[in-house]
């Protein structure tokens, strides 16, 4: 039965195959290394940055270039590794832990991975050519519109935009479908894995606030090629529109980021305390609540653009009530680590820096959460180290204790320990040490931004110090990356189940089969492999001779009916080229638009017409399928 | 079914095979998959109308243009066509919950030939605005307004087309009733959105004084 399946869910072999690929696994795994390589590149960015402000008046980058490595950096960070690298952990993670063999809509993941990868190409070609962005990671108008920004820079992040959102939009809708009917029978709402809920919030976050970013960068894009007024003032138009617009999707961005890295942090905490997180309804609600929330503290981002007061006020307090689940959060976690019997392997070792580094991040927060403070530090050095706080913290290092933890079942190897705990300590320390002090030189009066300062300033100290201190940070994540090469091919071979975990990605062998899980099992508690290692049902009646899975019903997961997921594709490529040259060509004429909609007509035709075997019209239902 | 997958002492094995091949509704994946991408078209245009009121705000500079005869007859017949092409959708849908071949595609030819002749109308009222997008700020966040709209209703024209060929030519599967249904979901949507940016967009400049 299992050769069967296998030759029913491999993809086959050669670059055709390779480039019609659809399976969750493999897509997931292009999306973490694709992301991870623009990691690198936007941590070079971030090196050569700070090399520049090690001393006064420092002659190495000019300010062009210093506005192209900030804006770049920023933009890579947040567009093509946060939110892609957290795409792609999911793509790969949530059908493992909820015993599904694929994704609802498989072909539309490999369209998600494609398109954004065209859209970060765009910006490193976009770089390498002169033209990279310059304006910020915000892209705040008027200086990013036509008037003070001429040329392409500024387009080419506005497509680079738009390229990244409609990635993350697409595989969004795929997790919320896979999570609502995917699910292995029994697998109730209440049953999920945490980190199963952390993705769901997420994806629902994404498919209210993304849309906000699309309709900025697109009204940008419209003003900088065919005169729109959206944000010009003489008719009209206003710049605070943008503000807003940007800000209503940034926020929530920052908890797109980071709630999977909480979700990691509930999935990681078990196999390590040998106990199921303290309060699954409590973080379940918290995630819920901050899901909620964050869209209504957009506005603490822009204290400083003169707002009517009582709106201040409002913005302050729902960014102070924004803390509190986070708490609960955290509490929770605090609760299961006490008194547990601790497994210091180095996935508990990046939760617990985590614990140390985002409570900082989050303390800064609720100062800035008070106006006076806010318009003190705005734009200074002190915000750049509570944003890294926030976001290495909350969302880096549980990531990169989530690759160790997770690395075996990608791979069917053990990333080495000893290298693991040193990339650690290195990562820990280098960060404390590169971030603290520029908490230090905010409060100074040191501006971000600014390419240089005078000698007589004072902070030429301080900012050496740092610049030192992010060549360890550097080295540590150096490291990470020197183990996960060397491990993939000479690391300890990993079994099914490494940590002795709960959840049903354990289950299967490492590195998963095509078909991930050669029964599909049934569920009936929230720690299968613990409390059910043995007594664990099984689907039964599928057909191992086609793609098909069971559909269970949202709140329940009982077996509702049966469907036929899609095989691998070439289509999904031709879209996303189609896409590409849409969006590249609008960046010079209008004419990209139609262009992208008469080449995109026919790939669409062969993406859904129906082909295979058909089921016949009102068959009836076979009987028992399987062997 | 349910009582034994939720049963801890259910037996080992839970068979599938008499589970029916496709689902109508809130228990298709695909009908989820359109839902969440309205969704996503619906922020969308929530946020343009919100862009509308809050451009209108700056009311020193806000001009508004009235659309008198014949562009705005223009426009209230397309309201109309649309209007009157969720009755067939609904009909077409109906009739594919049933499974009845011939009346989904009679009914689904009707809701697309209306959405077409609404794609005419609004050619010629292309050529009737009295100011482009390079005009003011109201032009602008209008047209865009109307763009997103237009490319809403050619989608659902050309998606209810494909449709339609694989209905008469194609090898027509049960799964394709269920598409039939999630594919009016997108059709409702572009109806129903566009009563309030009607509202705001024709209607609200009436209100304003000359």
């Amino acid at each position: 039965m299992n050769d069967a399946l296998a030759a029913t869910w491999s993809p086959g072999r050669g670059l055709s195959a390779w480039l019609r690929e659809v399976r969750h696994t493999e897509i997931g795994k292009r999306f973490v290394v694709t992301a991870f390589l623009f990691f690198a590149a936007g941590g070079i960015e971030a090196a050569l940055m700070r090399l520049q402000l090690s001393r006064p008046a420092n002659a190495m980058v000019g300010p062009d270039l210093y506005n192209r490595l900030f804006t770049t950096h920023g933009s890579t960070m947040m567009f093509l590794f946060a939110v892609p690298v957290m795409q792609g952990v999911g793509t790969f993670i949530v059908p493992l832990m909820i015993g599904a063999r694929n994704l609802a809509f498989p072909r539309l993941s490999a369209y998600s991975y494609y398109v954004y990868l065209v859209g970060g190409l765009l910006l490193y070609v976009g770089f390498s050519f002169r033209a990279g962005p310059d304006a910020g990671w915000f892209a705040y108008t008027p200086l990013s519109g036509p008037a003070f920004s001429p040329g392409k820079r500024m387009d080419v992040w506005a497509q680079m935009i738009t390229f990244t959102e409609l990635s993350a939009l697409a595989t969004a809708v795929n997790l919320v479908v896979t999570i609502f009917k995917l699910r292995a029978p029994g697998m109730s709402i209440t049953r999920m894995p945490l980190l199963v809920w952390a993705f769901l919030v997420v994806a629902f976050m994404i498919i209210f606030a993304m849309p906000a970013v699309v309709v900025a960068s697109s009204c940008l894009a419209l003003d900088r090629l065919v005169g729109t007024h959206f944000f010009n003032h003489a008719e009209g138009g206003d710049h605070l529109l943008w503000q807003h617009m940007f800000w209503f999707f940034a926020h929530p961005e920052v908890y797109i980021i980071f709630l999977p890295g909480l979700g990691m942090i509930s999935a990681i905490l078990p196999a390590f305390t040998r106990r199921r997180v303290l309060g699954y309804d409590v973080v379940v609600l918290a995630t819920v609540t901050t899901g909620f929330v964050a869209f209504g503290v957009w506005v603490h981002h822009m204290f400083a653009a003169g707002l009517p007061q009582l709106g201040d006020s409002y913005f302050t307090a729902s960014s102070l009530i924004i803390t509190i689940p986070t708490g609960l959060q955290l509490f929770c976690w605090l609760a299961t680590l006490w008194r547990a019997p601790l497994r210091f392997a180095t996935p508990l070792l990046f939760v617990l820096g985590f614990f140390v580094t985002f409570v900082v991040g989050g303390l800064t927060g609720v100062m800035l959460a008070a106006v006076p403070i806010d318009l003190q530090v705005h734009d200074t050095m002190f915000v750049v180290a509570h944003l890294h706080y926030v976001l290495i913290g909350g969302a880096v290092f549980p990531l990169l204790g989530g690759v160790y933890y997770w690395f075996p079942k990608a791979t069917g190897r053990l990333l080495n320990e000893r290298a693991g705990k040193l990339s650690f300590w290195l990562t820990l320390l280098g960060f404390n040490a590169t971030f603290f002090p520029l908490h230090m030189l905010g409060l100074h009066g040191m501006p971000r931004r600014v390419y240089t300062y005078l000698p007589g300033s004072g902070w030429h100290h301080l900012n050496l110090f740092a610049t030192v201190a992010s060549g360890v940070l550097a080295l540590g994540v150096l490291i990470t990356f020197l183990n996960v090469i060397v491990s993939h091919r000479r690391g300890q071979r990993a079994e099914a189940n490494p940590w002795q975990a709960d959840s049903l990605e354990w289950a299967v062998p490492s590195p998963p089969p095509p078909y991930n899980f050669a029964d599909i099992p049934t569920v009936s508690s929230r720690a299968p492999l613990w409390e059910e290692p043995s007594a664990r049902g099984v689907v039964t009646g599928l057909a191992t001779d086609q793609r098909e899975v069971v559909v269970t019903t949202l709140l329940d997961a009982a077996p509702d009916h049966r469907t036929i997921l899609a095989g691998p594709s070439i289509w999904p490529l031709a879209a996303a080229a189609v896409t590409g040259v849409g969006f590249i060509v609008s960046m010079f004429t209008p004419w990209g638009l139609p262009v992208a909609v008469a080449l995109g007509v026919p790939v669409m035709v062969g993406w859904f017409w129906p082909k295979g075997r058909p089921t016949p019209l009102h068959a009836e239902q076979p009987g028992t399928k399987a062997a | 079914m349910s009582a034994t997958a939720n049963n801890p002492a259910a037996p080992r094995s839970l068979d599938v095979s008499g589970l029916p091949s496709h689902a109508f509704g809130h228990r298709a994946p695909l009908w989820w998959g359109v839902l969440l991408m309205v969704a996503i078209e619906a922020t969308t245009m929530a946020l343009l109308l919100v862009s509308y009121l809050y451009l209108r705000g700056n009311e020193d500079a806000w001009r508004p243009v009235r659309l008198g005869w014949p562009t705005l007859e223009v426009a209230i017949v397309q309201m109309a066509l649309l209007l009157a092409s969720v009755l067939p959708t609904m009909g077409a849908v109906r009739a594919a919950r049933d499974g009845r071949l011939k009346a989904t595609r009679a009914r689904l030819l009707l809701a697309t030939a209306l959405g077409a002749a609404m794609l005419v109308l609004r050619c010629f009222e292309i050529r009737l605005l009295p100011f482009r997008w390079d005009t003011d700020a109201r032009g602008s966040v209008f047209w865009m307004t109307f763009g997103l709209h237009t490319a809403h209703v050619l989608t659902g024209v050309l998606e209810n087309a494909m449709m339609l060929v694989l209905l008469y030519r194609g090898r027509v599967e049960e799964k394709h009733f269920g598409d039939v249904e999630a594919g009016a979901l997108l059709w409702y949507f572009s109806v129903v959105e566009w009563l309030p940016a009607m509202a705001l967009l024709y209607f609200d400049p009436l209100l304003w004084p000359t």
